[in-house]
């Protein structure tokens, strides 16, 4: 056996990777070698010595002094993205509004209303899910709806401040700015629309902030399919 | 309450959420200072260092890509602040434990025994490269995985790297009869 071979077997043993052929080959050496036994045991000696450092509690201004020095800003970066999805979203609005007015200009007149009846159902938002939220400094409703451009949210939110609102699903993220009633007399109405989710089963979280802290969750559900 | 995972924190930190950033840096706050004071053994520069860790990791968080591990990227942050600090140092002061630790700490002095010294010695005479090493492999318990991770390198050659480490780390102990 070289030296390598000896060596790999000591830090094999060092991280507890050893198998049951290779344990008996290593104990067979350290009784057969006691140069290789005497290297063992100063590996171990090392190892267990680092190991026994642990670890130690870090200051306890640490905390306030980094939260302190975050900007009040999120991340910019996700911003810059958030916005040009948003453009890029506009730029497919306005390129299929182009291709409709093509098209109707292309195919003449639309059918009379008697033979587009069947079909306004669609456009009448369907409730999906709706959650309660409340007990805290916000209070309110969260509805999802669905209709024939996709998914979307109502928020109805009575609040004395401004609250922002973050809506995160498993692949996006949309934040509403400001919502809320100063003056508490009256509740706030917004509607999102929620460009790209799907109906897959997953679970959109709603956050509600006031001066950036979290004040109150709510969750709603959007079911697969349908 | 349920404890929220790391996706799901760094989500909403990414949507502007600072409350969601506040539980990471709870949750991280103890191993990356842990990394930083070994690599640098002095509390205030690896205080400075885990602050800018947490800092750089909130403004590049749109950077993170969310196929690794959160902690494995924080970490990587940590080392790399590290190794930058000690290339800001003097050459003497790394080896020169007086001059590089501006004395013990509350929790030095409760820990402070020979052991601990003769270790925080032998460490700081290993070269950065391969000190990174043992702290994420003996002091953070990171798996070779995350290690690899963390260091943006192939797993053999952590491993190989490790390996070196703890051989130095084994005749430093001795030199100084700690083993």
């Amino acid at each position: 056996m070289t030296d390598e071979q000896r060596m790999a077997l000591i830090h094999a043993e060092l991280d507890g990777e050893l198998d049951g052929p290779r344990r008996a080959e290593l104990a067979r050496l350290l009784l057969a070698d006691p140069p290789t036994r005497l290297l063992r045991d100063q590996m171990q000696g090392a190892c267990s010595r680092l190991d026994a450092v642990g670890q130690v509690e870090p200051p306890s201004q640490l905390q306030d002094s980094i939260l302190e020095r975050l900007p009040p800003a999120p991340p910019a970066r996700v911003y810059r993205a958030s916005f040009a999805r948003w453009r890029l979203a506009a730029l497919v609005a306005g390129l299929l509004t182009a291709t409709a007015i093509v098209y109707e200009t292309v195919q003449g007149p639309p059918p009379g209303s008697r033979e587009t009846a069947g079909t306004m159902a669609a456009d009448v938002p369907i409730s999906v899910d709706s959650a309660a939220f409340g007990g805290g400094p916000v209070t309110g409703r969260a509805t999802l709806y669905r209709d024939k451009t996709g998914l979307g949210i109502g928020l109805e939110v009575s609040a004395d401040e401004p609250v922002d609102v973050l809506i995160t699903t498993e692949s996006h993220s949309f934040r509403i700015n400001g919502l809320g009633t100063p003056s508490g007399a009256a509740s706030t109405h917004q509607t999102v629309a929620l460009p790209g989710v799907r109906m897959q089963g997953q679970d959109i979280e709603l956050s509600f902030l006031i001066g950036g802290r979290t004040v109150v969750h709510a969750t709603l559900h959007a079911p697969s399919g349908s | 309450m349920k404890e929220e995972d790391d996706p799901t924190l760094v989500q909403r930190c990414r949507a502007g959420d600072r409350n969601a950033f506040e539980r990471l840096v709870i949750r991280y706050q103890k191993p990356v200072f842990n990394v930083a004071l070994r690599m640098l053994r002095n509390r205030q520069d690896a205080m400075d260092v885990a602050q800018t860790t947490f800092l750089k990791a909130f403004e590049h968080l749109g950077d993170y890509d969310g196929a690794f591990r959160f902690y494995s990227w924080l970490y990587r942050i940590a080392i790399n602040e590290s190794l930058n600090a000690l290339a800001m140092r003097k050459p003497r002061a790394e080896l020169d434990s007086g001059a590089a630790d501006e004395g013990p700490g509350p929790d030095r002095a409760a820990e402070g025994d020979q052991a601990l010294q003769a270790i925080e010695d032998a460490l700081m005479h290993i070269s950065p490269e391969l000190r990174t090493v043992l702290v994420l492999r003996h002091i953070t318990q990171l798996s070779y995985e995350d290690m690899a991770q963390a260091l943006g390198l192939p797993e053999k050659t952590v491993k190989s790297r490790l390996h070196t480490a703890r051989e130095q780390l084994r005749d430093h102990l001795l030199r100084s009869g700690a083993i």
